[in-house]
């Protein structure tokens, strides 16, 4: 089923794009490097803000850090998908890949829960202490997800 | 705690790479034995992330991964000039993996010689 998708993606129009257009490929590479920065940085400075300060005036990082690792991340899906596209097969089942996708998992779900539990009260300028534990799976998570993305191409 | 975890899952992601199936870039190939192959290109597949052409060497088909085909253009490369029959000499590492694949880092095609790396 998931090698199914695999070699449907890698069959597919994208697929046979990314392959054989040098600037399709080069782009999407380029924007993923800067889609991977603004994610991994903005998101490690509210993290930081976060921890260090206890949860104290996070809403005047994260007014700003948010919505740019917001913007990270949606580079990062379209032009994520036409790296994979290239090579799906293989890419696809690379312990590093399975690796990376474990950690988006984690991330996403400690972004929702987050933003479940604290959305209201960081906006009000009140993040209790009890926050930090998720800027810890964030800066965890997302630092991560690069370091096994990056790492897809050695293994 | 995050350092423990980090850790840990570096040293999962290193020990998995010792049983993965490798696929390009450097490090999967043995830098301590350099070699080449002149042999005429029996096939071409000018595509991302790396072009990849197959020659003879010692009576056996070898794969070899060359620049992305931006670089390859980039280096004043085209499929044209690779295409089967042209004869090409490259100098390259062989995979740590594959008993037939290399990754050239120079070629040599009709008198001029094209790097790679």
């Amino acid at each position: 089923m998931y090698l199914d998708l695999l070699s449907a993606l890698e069959g597919s129009w994208l697929g046979h794009t990314a392959r054989h257009s040098a600037w399709t490929f080069m782009v999407a590479n380029v924007l993923h490097v800067l889609g991977a920065a603004l994610l991994v940085g903005s998101i490690a400075v509210f993290d930081v803000k976060v921890l260090a300060d206890r949860g104290q005036a996070a809403w005047q990082v994260g007014r700003y850090a948010i919505p740019l690792a917001a913007a990270g991340l949606a580079l990062q899906v379209p032009t994520g998908l036409v790296l994979l596209a290239a090579e799906a097969r293989a890419l696809g089942v690379n312990p590093a890949f399975y690796a990376k996708l474990a950690f988006i998992a984690l991330g996403l779900a400690n972004v929702a829960l987050f933003h479940a539990r604290f959305g209201a009260a960081l906006r009000a300028g009140i993040l209790p202490e009890s926050a930090r534990v998720y800027a810890g799976w964030s800066l965890a998570a997302w630092v991560l997800t690069l370091v096994a993305g990056r790492m897809i191409a050695y293994l | 705690m995050r350092h423990r975890l980090f850790g840990f899952c570096l040293v999962t992601a290193l020990a998995a790479g010792g049983v993965a199936s490798a696929h390009h870039g450097w490090g999967s190939y043995d830098a301590a034995r350099k070699f080449s192959i002149t042999s005429p290109v029996e096939k071409v597949e000018w595509q991302n992330p790396h072009v990849m052409v197959v020659v003879s060497f010692q009576d056996k088909p070898w794969q070899a991964v060359l620049a992305p085909p931006f670089r390859m253009q980039a280096r004043g490369l085209d499929a044209e000039m690779l295409k089967s029959g042209t004869p090409i000499t490259l100098e390259g590492y062989p995979s740590t993996h594959s008993g037939t694949e290399m990754r050239a880092e120079r070629l040599i095609a009709a008198g001029r010689t094209y790097e790679l790396r």
